[in-house]
């Protein structure tokens, strides 16, 4: 399935503004796929993403009126997913106190060169285990530079922080990727 | 300007950042070996794919709430109007009572308005072998909806509508019955 245009996508919600269930569904059934996969980086469980998406959908269809048209439509929709997110998140929090979800972790900085560990992430596996374990917010800037595509200011955006946070929580994820290799790499070598 | 090699590779980057990152790399073989991990990262990313929900489930789900959302809409509007009239006839009474004995006490003849109980809530873990598109068939069929969870244990809680049954052992024992259902207890 080709990605529908931008100016198409305007369309859908012009059509959704005025209250046309149809042009809705036309936008759901061309965007529910990015906006599930989005969702499943930012919460840990399926269920929890079909959820999201779904309020994402249903936020659109409140919504769209409000689309000013200063951003493309899919950062702007990205950005409602990741405020329905926090708003989970929070509830959740507040349900089982998890403060740490919400929070950018400072890692420490792994004893290990990122050279010395470049040869773990030959190994796709590897590579996948690593990215599985960063913490959903650094996920989600992994997700969007290299899944959607789109650029730092726009990550920035979608996520609502500064452009700052997200270089910041690129060193964060290298630190972390570069540690995790190096756990699985590291024995390999040894009994190589 | 390390931080900027993932949005060298997925070529986003202005002519200007981009020639400072090429810089970079030419000077820095720590750059260079950065950019071999993000490149590892972005090669898994295109490859990998997640399993969904289908989408004509959740076209169908949308809809349903969508109209949950109408009805509700068009409630309000009704309450909205409703609540205006009450607050203008306890407007009037007041004025009408101020003038009357201050040491009568008078309430109104319907009492407290009760706030129905419109939604049974279940706790429920679903069967580990279950696939998303086949919870959210079963989540469309019993018209529920997953209003908590997970928790520690895998354990959710759904609304179901007061219609789903007649008492709460009826609805235990009628979930009881879905394979996907491995627990099932009706909070009270």
């Amino acid at each position: 399935m080709t990605l529908p245009d931008e100016a198409q996508s305007r369309q859908w919600l012009e059509q959704i503004a005025l209250g046309r269930e149809a042009a809705l569904e036309q936008f759901y059934r061309h965007y529910h796929g990015q906006v599930f996969q989005f969702a499943r980086r930012l919460v840990s469980n399926d269920a929890d993403a079909a959820e999201l998406a779904n309020e994402t959908m249903m936020e659109v269809w409140r919504a769209a009126a409000r689309f000013a048209g200063e951003s493309r439509v899919r950062t702007w929709l990205f950005g409602i997913v990741n405020h329905r997110a926090i708003d989970l998140l929070r509830r959740r929090r507040r349900r089982h106190e998890h403060a740490d979800e919400l929070t950018d972790v400072a890692d420490e900085a792994p004893a290990c060169n990122l050279s010395d560990v470049i040869g773990g992430a030959q190994d796709a596996r590897h590579v996948r285990d690593c990215v599985q374990q960063l913490p959903e917010r650094q996920k989600a800037v992994v997700h969007l530079a290299f899944f959607e595509e789109l650029s730092y200011p726009e990550v920035a955006q979608v996520l609502d922080v500064p452009i700052g946070t997200i270089k910041t929580r690129v060193m964060h994820a290298k630190q972390r990727l570069q540690h995790c290799l190096a756990s699985l790499f590291a024995p390999l070598r040894g009994l190589a | 300007m390390n931080s900027l090699i993932p949005w060298y590779l997925n070529g986003t980057l202005s002519e200007t950042e981009r020639a400072q990152v090429e810089s970079l790399l030419r000077d820095s073989p720590d750059a260079e070996s950065e950019l071999q991990l993000w490149r590892a990262v972005q090669q898994d990313a295109r490859t990998q794919s997640i399993s969904q929900p289908g989408v004509d489930f959740g076209w169908q789900r949308l809809r349903r709430d969508l109209k949950r959302e109408q009805r509700r809409g068009s409630q309000q509007t009704w309450r909205l109007a409703a609540a205006a009239s009450v607050l203008m006839i306890v407007g009037l009474q007041t004025a009408i009572l101020m003038r009357q004995d201050s040491g009568t006490r008078y309430e109104p003849l319907s009492g407290t308005l009760a706030i129905p109980a419109n939604a049974w809530r279940v706790q429920v873990r679903f069967a580990e072998s279950a696939a998303m598109t086949d919870i959210n068939a079963l989540l469309l069929r019993l018209d529920a909806r997953v209003i908590g969870g997970p928790s520690a244990l895998g354990i959710y809680e759904l609304a179901l509508p007061r219609e789903a049954a007649a008492d709460a052992q009826a609805l235990r024992a009628r979930l009881a019955a879905e394979p996907l259902l491995l627990q099932v207890v009706v909070v009270p």
